[in-house]
């Protein structure tokens, strides 16, 4: 074989699986991969964006999913500006909300990581202003010390224990760390995350390590390493779609109770709110047990009933029967059917209705709409 | 600035049902109204967006009227003729169900409105379905502020079928601060799920009885802007349904069972799903020695 044309070492490949660093990062005049990097983001975004969503198959709409934030004195680096941590809090901040957004029924629970040891933020909760409340009470100064994988991974395990067996569990890790401070054998803990079916997926934020690959591995997490804040967007929100489920998994009839939306006249106190007045004059009263509630959907804390609309149940539904994704084509003519914008040079068009989107409004159709303007 | 699509529904059956209720003049009544509603609109300001629509069975082409298309000049004019020419080519076909699909057009609406409420993302609504904290203090921040809105003009009860996928609609309709007001012509005094929309959008929902109310309801409810609502008295105050029907009995339950795989809302424990026939594991139950493993080995 002639050596001029081998494009790398033969090394180089198993690390790549299916990328060639060498063409993908690219390196411009002065020496920047940034602006590969910006590319690699782009052309992931529209892979996720083109690949079909399965339909028909067991999804863990119930999740409640435990989130560790590595708050060692790795996070406070400076190699994402303008540090990892304020990097990591607003992505979590979107996260939250687009999560919440696709899984009206789900619950997350945070949990710090520092000097060795984890501790919990929150409890598991379906209150999306707690979380983000107490997101917000963290600070860069608070990091310091090592991260232990073993601690998070433990303290998650023992949050996730008493969870009835219908929900899908799920333990994410972000990681600014390369090295962990454990008190015993990781792999025995990974062991027990599988056999207690808890799916452990990390997001890395520096370089990419072996022991969280095995973890991912091991119980069918995702683990991934992110690039620029940019990426690490896109990194998140692969995690708000539920995951698919076992069949062999459990599965239960939840209580749900389902109040009005209506004006309450008698002066009350709301049990969202306890150091002020409600928010409203409106509200709900939970159905079982008469408490007041701001917001819809959340877990009575007087009598552990959860509370919905129907219109949030039915949104889950969107994740059993997705919309099909539109095929990209080139063209050069015409406008797009729902926004009337001039095609640049790329289209893509429903196989159903044969009408063609531009780009813009086919993200827009798929991440949020789920239903295509030309199909009756 | 500010943006507004206008939905209407274009049955023959519908309207003609209408006309039949309230005699002969009704058409001209609701069309007029109509004309008056997208002319006062665009007088309010140079800079004011009409988009209107019509949804049915049997409509090609939804998008009837856009004031940003250099051929479309005389709203009243275009506007008039496009809906007659669509219902008298609907009366023409034998198809007599009643109620026309409203989501292709409303998903057509936000699409095509986007681009407008992109340049004021300054607050996103919360998607909690209640009121949304930050709401009031960014509204000041950006002061070009361009708002969007939809207006629905129904005269007939929405579908079952259309829910799940129409809720997807509404919510992130909130989530990119479109506010969808709703003006319900049938008989239903509730409205259902459109009068959820406007609740879970912020926007109002009025009831008209006889079609001559329906351009004082434009008019006055649905000509301002969402922002300037709160300086008024708000008229839909009244309780909003939000409950869930059974899927065995189809009659509305204020609390009930969710399976956990398929999402049906059964009124009764039952130990079998009814629609996805999953079997639900009791935890509590004391373990017998099961017979059935025992015979086998």
């Amino acid at each position: 074989m002639d050596d001029d044309e081998q494009k790398g070492y033969t090394w180089e490949a198993g690390y790549a699986e299916g990328l060639n660093i060498n063409e993908v990062l690219v390196e411009d005049e002065g020496g920047s991969i940034e602006k590969s990097i910006a590319k690699y983001v782009a052309d992931s975004k529209r892979k996720a964006r083109l690949t079909k969503r399965p339909e028909k198959i067991r999804l863990g709409i119930m999740r409640h999913v435990m989130i560790v934030i590595d708050c060692s004195r790795f996070m406070t680096s400076k190699a994402m500006p303008p540090s990892r941590f304020v990097v990591v809090m607003k992505a979590l901040q979107q996260f939250l909300e687009r999560f919440f957004e696709q899984n009206p029924i789900a619950q997350i629970g945070l949990i710090t990581c520092k000097d060795r040891k984890a501790d919990r933020l929150t409890m598991m909760t379906g209150n999306i202003r707690i979380l983000k409340e107490s997101l917000s009470s963290l600070t860069e100064a608070f990091c310091g010390g090592d991260f232990s994988l073993q601690n998070a991974l433990q303290l998650a395990c023992v949050n996730l224990k008493g969870m009835p067996g219908h929900v899908s569990r799920e333990v994410v890790i972000v990681m600014a760390a390369l090295s962990s401070i454990d008190p015993g054998n990781i792999f025995s803990t990974i062991e027990t995350m599988k056999r207690m079916n808890i799916r452990c997926s990390a997001i890395g934020l520096s370089a990419e390590m072996f022991i969280c690959k095995e973890m991912a591995k091991a119980t069918k997490g995702e683990y991934s390493v992110a690039l620029d804040p940019d990426h690490l967007h896109l990194l998140f929100s692969k995690h708000t779609l539920p995951p698919s489920s076992a069949k062999s998994s459990e599965c239960n009839a939840i209580h749900v109770g389902f109040p009005h939306h209506e004006l309450i006249k008698t002066r009350s106190f709301c049990v969202c709110h306890p150091d002020s007045k409600p928010i409203s004059l409106r509200g709900f009263i939970c159905t079982q047990c008469g408490a007041r509630h701001c917001s819809i959907p959340a877990e009575c804390p007087v009598c552990k009933l959860t509370l919905v609309a129907a219109p949030q149940l039915a949104r889950a539904f969107r994740h059993l029967q997705p919309l099909a994704a539109f095929k990209q084509i080139e063209v050069t003519r015409g406008s797009c059917y729902a926004c009337e914008t001039r095609f640049s040079d790329e289209g893509f068009r429903c196989e159903k209705c044969r009408l063609v989107f531009c780009l813009d409004c086919d993200t827009l159709l798929h991440e949020s709409l789920h239903v295509c303007p030309g199909c009756n | 600035m500010s943006t507004l699509s206008l939905l209407v529904e274009a049955s023959s059956c519908s309207w003609g049902k209408l006309a039949c209720q309230h005699g002969d003049r009704t058409i001209g009544i609701i069309l007029r109204a109509i004309v008056s509603f997208c002319n006062a609109h665009l007088g309010q300001s140079a800079s004011n967006q009409l988009l209107v629509f019509a949804f049915g069975r049997n409509v090609e082409k939804k998008l009837i009227y856009s004031s940003a298309r250099s051929e479309d000049r005389n709203v009243s004019s275009v506007v008039v003729d496009h809906l007659r020419d669509l219902l008298q080519s609907d009366s023409g076909n034998s198809d007599a169900t009643m109620g026309a699909p409203i989501g292709p057009a409303l998903a057509h609406a936000f699409c095509h409105m986007k681009k407008d409420s992109q340049l004021a993302t300054a607050d996103i609504c919360d998607d909690s379905l209640g009121p949304a904290a930050s709401n009031t203090e960014k509204s000041d921040s950006s002061t070009e502020k361009v708002s969007t809105r939809a207006v629905v003009i129904s005269m007939t009860p929405i579908i079952g079928s259309e829910h799940g996928s129409l809720m997807n609609l509404f919510f992130s309709a909130a989530k990119q601060s479109i506010c969808v007001d709703v003006v319900s012509m049938s008989d239903d005094l509730t409205g259902g799920i459109l009068q959820q929309a406007a609740d879970i959008t912020g926007g109002s929902f009025v009831h008209a009885e006889k079609p001559q109310a329906l351009l004082k309801i434009l008019m006055t409810n649905m000509l301002t802007d969402a922002s300037y609502r709160n300086t008024f008295s708000k008229l839909s105050y009244c309780s909003v349904d939000y409950r869930a029907s059974c899927a065995c009995h189809h009659t509305l339950v204020s609390s009930g069972w969710v399976c956990s795989i398929c999402l049906s809302v059964l009124c009764q424990y039952t130990p079998i799903c009814k629609v996805c026939k999953a079997a639900f594991t009791i935890t509590n139950l004391p373990k017998k020695p099961s017979r059935k493993r025992t015979l086998r080995s």
